[in-house]
C-alpha cells in the first residue's frame, strides 16, 4: 500500500514537475530558541541545515524555497543545461523594490566548477539564504541587499556534482564534467574508469602483499602506507586507484567519464590541450562554460566575481599565466591587495596568492576570463584548509590537503575513524588477492559537518565585503555660479564611495563597458565637460552631447567634477548612470 | 622528380577533362541561387550526395554542408572543403561550389573521379559566411566581411549606430575625400585617382581627408565606424585570436557559423585534410618553420620559500609555425600547386588572426591548406584572365620563386616598398580590360558634415579587387578542381605487410607484422599527434578464448607512420594451439582500416 502511494506520488511528480514536489513538502516549524546565537538567523523562514551537502536538485529546491519565501528579495531561474541536461540554477538576491536588480552594481558568485569540489555550492547557497533571512534585521545587510545584486550559481558543474555525490568516487574524482571524451585515443569513449570493487561507495586504494614491494605499513597508524626507507625491506606494492582493466588494453582506469578540466576551458589566454591538459576542444566548448559566458555577457552590471574551489585555504587572484602579468595593472592590483588582505583576516589559515606564481600555471581559467574579458575584480577561494585540523602553524610536510599524518590523526581523534576505509582483502579479477582501503571520498577535501557552517559563514563574509566595495556612484553635491547674460555655471561632484572603480584598468583599456554618463537637465546646455584641474577649474570640453558627459571611470573612493555652462536658472537635476556603479540623481533647487 | 612528372600528367589530364566538362559557372550566386543550385545538384545525385544545414546564421541563412560519398561517408577518410571563409571573397565560395559540381558531374563518367569518390568522402561547405557575402547582391554595394550579429564595433555602448550612406545614390559605397589642408592624403603622383598618404620625408603635403562614404550618424567625429553586423568568420577562431578588435566578436567561436563548423569538425574524426579558399594562403606562401627559441630557462631553485609548483616560469608554448616534421609536406604540396597554377606576382598571405585554416592545423591538428585563387593580374596580360594566358608560357620555376615574396608565416602582410603599387596595377588592369565602373571617378557631392569643404565620392568598386570577372571563374575552377582531386588522392592508406609467424615451439608463436602506409601523407601530422584530436592508428590483435597473448599488447596505439611506404613493426608472442588463427587489424578514422587473418603454425 505504501509502495502504491509512493508510486502515485512519483507519477504526480513527473506530471507536475518539481514545483509540486517541493510545495507538497511539509514545512517544519522551527522552535525559536531562547537566546539567538549571533550569526545565523534565529527563526528562519527557510529552514536549511548547514552541516551537510546537497546535490543539484536539492540546491534547486532550496533556491526555490528562498525565492518563494522572499519574493521581493530573491529570484530563481536556470541559466542553461549541463551536458546531461541538469539545470544550472541561478539565485538572484536584491531588493527589487529598490530598483531593477540588473541595473545595480552586482557581485557574481559561483561554485563547484570541478565536479568533486562541492562545498562551493553550500557556501554560495548559504550566502543567498543568509542575505534573504537577515534582510531587515541587520542594517548593513539591508543596505547591501537594497544597493547591490548578488548573482549566485551554487554549482556550474551539476553533472560532476551529482556524480560525485551519488556514485562511488575518491576525493579527487570527478574533476571533469560528463561530456564524453576519448582520453586515451583508442577510439573508445569513457570505457575504463574507476570501479568500486568492494561496493562501499568510495574509490580507495589497492595494495598487494609483495616481499619485493617498496612500501611498508606505518608503525604508528597501520592504515597509512609509507615508502620503505632505502635500506628497509618492503612488504607491499601499491596498485593505486580501485579498479579493473575494463577494456582489456593492459591499463587500469585510463579513460574515465568526461575528462577535461572545466577550469581550463575559458577564453582569456586559453591554450590548447597540448600546452595544458584539460583545455578541451576550444574555449567555451562545454555547455556549462557557454551558459555562464552568455549570462555574464548579458550582465554588464557585474563588477566583482567570486568562484569557489577546494581545497588548500587560498584566496587566489590572476593571472594564471606568467605572460599575462601586464594585464593586471597597478591601479587594479591595489584593489586586489586591499580585498585579498581583508580576506586573510576574515579567513584564518587562508593565504592571498597569485595563481601562476604561488600555485601553478593555468591557461584559460575562469578567474582570468572574468577579469580579462569582463574587467571584473575576481577572486577564487580554495575552500578548506589543513590549518583547521589542529589550528597549528604550517607543517613542513603539509601539502594543500595537509600532511598524511595530520589527516589520519584528525580522522582518529575527531572523526573516530569515519573518514577512512580500513584495508580489507579482495580477490581482484586481474591482480588476484589484493587489499582495498584508504581515504573516503568525503574526507580531505570537503569539511566535516561541524566545520562546514563556519566555512560557509567566513567565506560569505569575504564576498560580502567584495560586494560592498563594488562601485557605488552618487551625486555628492551640486553648486552654481551666476555668469553674465543669464548664464549659469553648474558644477557637480560625482563620487564613488567604494574601493572598486566603476571601470577597472582592464575595462578602460579595452572599452569593455560603456562610459559612465553624467547628465544635467534644466536649461539649455551650452557647453560641458570634466574638470581636469580643480584649482584652475579648466574643463575638457565635450563637443558632442554636452548635456550628457561621458566619464571614462570613477576611481574607488574618489570623485569626478563635471561642469556645464547652462542658459537657464535653477532648479537643475544631475543624474549619474554607471553600468557597474549604479545610478543616482540629485536636484538643486 | 619522377613523382612530380607523374602528378603533372595526372593534373594535365584532369584539366583537359575539367575544361571539356566545364559546367559554365560564369556567375556569382546569391544565397537563394546557391541554395537552389545545391538542392538541384544533390537531388540529381542522391546516390552519392546529401545536404544538411549545420546552423542558421543571424540573418537566417542556412549553413549548407554537402556530403559527397554515399552511404558510409562518415566511415571513410575525408577531406573538408570550405568556401567563403572571407565573406567578401565570393570567388572562394564559387570555386567550392564548382568543385562540388565537378565531383558530381564526373562521377560515373571518369574512372579516376568515380574511384576517388568511392574511397574518399568530401564534406563541402560552399559558403560559411552567407550574411556577409549577400552584400554582393544588395544595395548599397559594399565590401562586407561580417555576419548579421549586431555588435558594438567602436565599443561606445551603442550598436550599429554609424553605418555607411550612399551619398551620391549610385548604389555603391565607395570612398569619400574632403579637401582640407589639415588632411594627410594627396593624389598619387603616378595616377591622381589613387589617394596616398603624404610622405613628409619627400616634402609631400596632404590636402585631403579620406573616409568611407557616409555621414557621421552619431556625431562622434568618426565616420562609419559601427556598421551593420557583425563578426567576421575568419577572425573568430582561437588561433592567434585578437580580443577586443573589430570583427573578431566578443570571444573565440562566439558565432553560430564558427561554432557549427568547429563542432562539425570535431564530430568528424575521419577528416584528414582541411582545405579553404582564403587570402591567408599557404600553397603559394608556403608555411615555413620559424627559428625556435631556446629551451625554457632553468629554474633557479630558491630555497626558504615554499613553492607549490616548480613551474613558476612556465609560459604557454603555443605553436605559431609549422612543426619540423610537417614542413616538408607543406613544401611538396605547395610546390605542386605552384607548378600547376603557374600563378605570377603572388601577393603575400594575409595576416591570420583567428583564421579558420590556421586553426584547422594548429588546433584541430589536420593537414590544412588554403589557396588564394585570384588577385589583380599583372598588366602585360591583355585579356581579362591571367590564367588563360599564363598556361601558354613555359614554366620558369626559378623566376617564380624569385618573385615570391619572402613572407615568413607569423609576420605576414609586411609593408611593401610601395603600398600603392597594387592599386596602380589594379587601375591599369581595369583600364586595359575596359571593366565598366571598376573605378568610380571622383564626383562632387554636398555633405552636411562638411558644409564648407569640397567633398568628392569615388574609388574602387567594392569586390572588384578580390573577385575576378564572372566569366573567368571557369578557367580558375578547372585548375583548382584538378588540384583538389589530386590532393584528395594523397591521403594516407594503411596496410598490414610482411606478416611473419615464428613458432617458438608447438604452442608458443612469435608474430611480427608491419603496419605500412601506402599513401602519401603520414597517418597523422606531427601537429595532429601533438594536438590529440586526430587519432593515431590503433592496432588490435584479435584472439580466441583459448589463446593468450604473453608479450605485446592486445591494443596498440602507434605513432604516426610516414607515407610512401613507411612502416612500424609490431611483435607479439602468443600461446595458442597450432593451426589456430588470430586477426590483426589496424584502423584510424582519418586513415581507414586494414585487417589480416594469420594462421599460427
Amino acid at each position: 500500500m505504501i509502495r502504491m502511494i509512493e508510486k502515485i506520488g512519483i507519477i504526480l511528480c513527473l506530471l507536475f514537475g518539481m514545483i509540486n514536489y517541493s510545495t507538497a513538502k511539509v514545512e517544519k516549524e522551527l522552535t525559536k530558541s531562547s537566546l539567538k546565537a549571533l550569526g545565523a538567523p534565529n527563526n528562519p523562514k527557510v529552514e536549511v541545515i548547514w552541516n551537510r551537502y546537497y546535490d543539484s536538485k536539492e540546491i534547486g529546491e532550496i533556491c526555490k524555497r528562498i525565492s518563494e519565501a522572499y519574493p521581493k528579495l530573491a529570484k530563481f531561474n536556470s541559466i542553461g543545461k549541463s551536458y546531461e541536461g541538469r539545470d544550472i540554477w541561478l539565485l538572484t538576491i536584491s531588493n527589487s523594490e529598490k530598483g531593477d536588480p540588473d541595473k545595480k552594481p552586482a557581485m557574481y558568485i559561483d561554485g563547484n566548477i570541478h565536479g568533486n569540489e562541492i562545498q562551493g555550492g553550500e557556501v554560495s547557497l548559504y550566502t543567498g539564504w543568509y542575505l534573504a533571512e537577515m534582510y531587515g534585521h541587520l542594517d548593513w545587510i539591508t543596505q547591501l541587499v537594497d544597493e547591490k545584486t548578488f548573482y549566485i550559481i551554487p554549482t556550474i558543474n551539476p553533472d560532476g556534482r551529482d556524480h560525485f555525490m551519488h556514485d562511488a568516487n575518491s576525493p579527487n574524482s570527478p574533476r571533469s564534467g560528463f561530456d564524453p571524451r576519448d582520453d586515451d585515443g583508442d577510439g573508445l569513449i569513457d570505457e575504463d574508469g574507476d570501479d568500486d570493487l568492494n561496493g562501499d561507495g568510495n574509490i580507495t586504494q589497492m595494495r598487494i602483499k609483495d616481499p619485493n614491494g617498496r612500501w611498508v605499513i606505518d608503525p604508528e597508524d597501520p592504515r597509512i602506507m609509507l615508502p620503505a626507507k632505502p635500506d628497509q625491506k618492503g612488504e607491499y606494492e601499491l596498485l593505486w586507484s580501485e579498479g579493473i582493466d575494463n577494456d582489456g588494453d593492459g591499463l587500469v582506469n585510463e579513460d574515465d567519464p568526461g575528462s577535461y578540466d572545466p577550469n581550463r576551458n575559458w577564453h582569456w589566454k586559453w591554450a590548447p590541450q597540448y600546452v595544458q591538459w584539460g583545455a578541451d576542444r576550444y574555449p567555451g566548448s562545454l555547455p556549462e562554460t557557454r551558459a555562464v559566458v552568455d549570462f555574464v555577457f548579458k550582465h554588464n552590471n557585474i563588477a566583482a566575481f567570486q568562484t569557489y574551489h577546494n581545497s588548500g585555504g587560498m584566496i587566489l587572484r590572476g593571472p594564471g599565466n606568467k605572460d599575462d602579468q601586464q594585464t593586471y595593472r597597478r591601479e587594479d592590483l591595489q584593489v586586489y591587495d586591499f580585498l585579498g588582505k581583508l580576506g586573510e583576516e576574515i579567513l584564518p589559515g587562508y593565504r592571498y596568492l597569485i595563481v601562476f606564481k604561488d600555485l601553478y600555471p593555468v591557461f584559460g581559467g575562469e578567474l582570468d576570463f572574468f577579469y580579462g574579458v569582463r574587467g571584473g575584480i575576481t577572486f577564487s577561494n580554495e575552500l578548506w584548509t589543513s590549518f583547521d585540523y589542529f589550528r597549528k602553524k604550517q607543517d613542513e610536510e603539509r601539502n594543500w590537503f595537509g600532511s598524511q599524518k595530520e589527516t589520519y590523526r584528525f580522522d582518529k581523534l575527531l572523526l573516530f575513524g569515519e573518514g577512512v576505509v580500513d584495508w580489507k582483502p579482495y580477490n581482484h579479477p586481474q591482480y588476484g588477492m589484493i587489499e582495498i582501503g584508504g581515504i573516503k571520498k568525503a574526507w580531505t577535501r570537503t569539511a566535516p559537518s561541524f566545520m562546514l557552517e563556519e566555512m560557509c559563514h567566513r567565506n560569505m563574509a569575504f564576498t560580502l565585503y567584495n560586494a560592498y566595495h563594488t562601485p557605488q556612484v552618487s551625486v555628492d553635491s551640486i553648486f552654481t555660479k551666476e555668469l553674465p547674460g543669464g548664464l549659469t555655471e553648474v558644477t557637480a561632484i560625482i563620487k564613488n564611495s567604494r574601493v572598486i572603480p566603476t571601470h577597472t584598468s582592464q575595462d578602460i583599456q579595452n572599452k569593455i563597458t560603456r562610459p559612465d554618463y553624467v547628465s544635467i537637465s534644466g536649461g539649455k546646455v551650452l557647453m560641458g565637460g570634466i574638470v581636469e584641474d580643480r584649482l584652475t577649474g579648466l574643463v575638457k570640453d565635450q563637443k558632442r552631447n554636452p548635456e550628457k558627459i561621458e566619464v571614462e571611470a570613477i576611481p574607488g573612493m574618489e570623485a569626478v567634477f563635471v561642469k556645464w555652462i547652462v542658459d537657464g536658472k535653477k532648479p537643475f537635476v544631475v543624474n549619474v548612470d554607471s553600468e557597474k556603479g549604479g545610478k543616482d540623481s540629485k536636484q538643486l533647487k | 622528380m619522377k613523382s612530380s612528372i607523374h602528378i603533372l600528367c595526372f593534373v594535365l589530364f584532369l584539366i583537359v577533362i575539367g575544361l571539356n566538362f566545364s559546367f559554365s559557372q560564369s556567375k556569382y550566386h546569391s544565397y537563394d541561387e546557391l541554395t537552389k543550385e545545391i538542392t538541384s545538384l544533390v537531388s540529381s545525385n542522391k546516390n552519392i550526395a546529401s545536404v544538411s544545414s549545420l546552423s542558421k546564421t543571424p540573418d537566417k541563412h542556412d549553413l549548407w554542408c554537402v556530403t559527397v560519398g554515399g552511404k558510409d561517408a562518415d566511415k571513410r577518410h575525408a577531406m573538408l572543403i570550405v568556401g567563403g571563409v572571407e565573406g567578401d571573397r565570393l570567388i572562394g565560395s564559387e570555386l567550392t561550389l564548382g568543385f562540388l559540381n565537378f565531383l558530381l558531374k564526373n562521377y560515373g563518367k571518369i574512372d579516376s573521379i568515380t574511384q576517388l569518390v568511392n574511397t574518399t568522402t568530401f564534406y563541402i561547405l560552399p559558403r560559411v559566411n552567407p550574411d556577409a557575402s549577400e552584400q554582393f547582391f544588395r544595395k548599397p554595394l559594399y565590401n562586407r566581411t561580417v555576419n548579421g550579429n549586431p555588435t558594438d564595433d567602436d565599443r561606445d555602448g551603442l550598436i550599429d549606430e554609424d553605418s555607411f550612406e550612399d551619398l551620391n545614390s549610385d548604389g555603391i559605397i565607395s570612398m569619400m575625400r574632403v579637401k582640407d589642408s589639415r588632411g594627410e592624403w594627396m593624389p598619387h603622383p603616378d595616377d591622381p585617382r589613387i589617394m596616398k598618404k603624404a610622405d613628409a620625408s619627400k616634402g609631400e603635403v596632404g590636402i585631403y581627408k579620406l573616409y568611407t562614404e557616409g555621414i557621421d550618424n552619431d556625431g562622434d567625429e568618426i565616420w562609419n565606424e559601427d556598421d551593420l553586423g557583425g563578426v567576421d568568420f575568419n577572425r573568430n577562431f582561437p588561433h592567434n585570436y585578437q580580443f577586443f578588435s573589430k570583427g573578431a566578436g566578443p570571444y573565440q567561436i562566439s558565432e553560430p557559423e564558427t561554432r557549427a563548423v568547429a563542432e562539425f569538425c570535431f564530430a568528424h574524426p575521419n577528416i584528414a585534410i582541411v582545405f579553404a579558399f582564403s587570402s591567408n594562403d599557404n600553397l603559394l606562401n608556403t608555411w615555413k618553420k620559424e627559428q625556435r627559441q631556446g629551451p625554457p630557462q632553468q629554474q633557479d631553485q630558491r630555497s626558504g620559500r615554499r613553492r607549490m609548483s616548480d613551474d613558476e616560469d612556465f609560459a604557454p608554448r603555443i605553436l605559431t609555425s609549422v612543426m619540423d616534421d610537417d614542413e616538408q609536406y607543406y613544401n611538396f604540396i605547395g610546390k605542386q600547386y605552384q607548378e600547376l597554377t603557374k600563378f605570377k606576382g603572388v601577393p603575400a598571405s594575409s595576416k591570420g588572426e583567428g583564421a579558420f585554416n590556421e586553426w584547422a592545423y594548429y588546433h584541430f591538428g589536420r593537414w590544412s591548406f588554403a589557396a588564394n585563387p585570384w588577385w589583380i593580374p599583372e598588366i602585360e596580360i591583355k585579356k581579362d584572365s591571367a590564367l588563360s594566358d599564363t598556361t601558354k608560357k613555359q614554366p620558369d620555376r626559378k623566376n617564380r620563386s624569385m618573385e615570391k615574396p619572402e613572407n615568413k608565416f607569423g609576420k605576414p602582410g609586411e609593408e611593401k616598398s610601395d603600398e600603392y603599387a597594387d592599386q596602380i596595377k589594379a587601375l591599369k588592369w581595369i583600364d586595359a580590360n575596359g571593366i565598366k565602373d571598376g573605378f568610380l571617378n571622383w564626383t562632387k557631392i554636398k555633405h552636411k558634415d562638411f558644409p564648407d569643404n569640397e567633398v568628392e565620392v569615388g574609388g574602387f568598386k567594392p569586390f572588384i579587387l578580390t573577385n575576378p570577372p564572372a566569366d573567368s571563374i571557369d578557367v580558375i575552377a578547372a585548375k583548382e578542381n584538378s588540384f583538389l582531386a589530386w590532393l584528395a588522392g594523397r591521403l594516407p592508406k594503411v596496410d598490414i605487410a610482411n606478416v611473419k609467424v615464428e613458432p617458438v615451439n608447438g604452442k608458443v608463436f612469435r608474430l611480427t607484422a608491419e603496419i605500412a602506409n601506402t599513401g602519401y601523407f603520414p597517418t597523422n601530422s606531427a601537429m595532429g599527434n601533438k594536438a590529440r584530436w586526430g587519432r593515431n592508428v590503433k592496432v588490435t590483435l584479435g584472439i580466441n578464448k583459448n589463446q593468450k597473448i604473453s608479450s605485446g599488447k592486445p591494443f596498440t596505439i602507434i605513432e604516426p607512420v610516414k607515407g610512401s611506404g613507411g612502416i612500424q613493426e609490431l611483435v607479439w608472442t602468443i600461446i595458442s594451439g597450432p593451426g589456430e588463427t588470430v586477426i590483426i587489424s589496424a584502423e584510424s578514422p582519418a586513415v581507414g582500416i586494414a585487417s589480416k587473418t594469420v594462421t599460427l603454425k
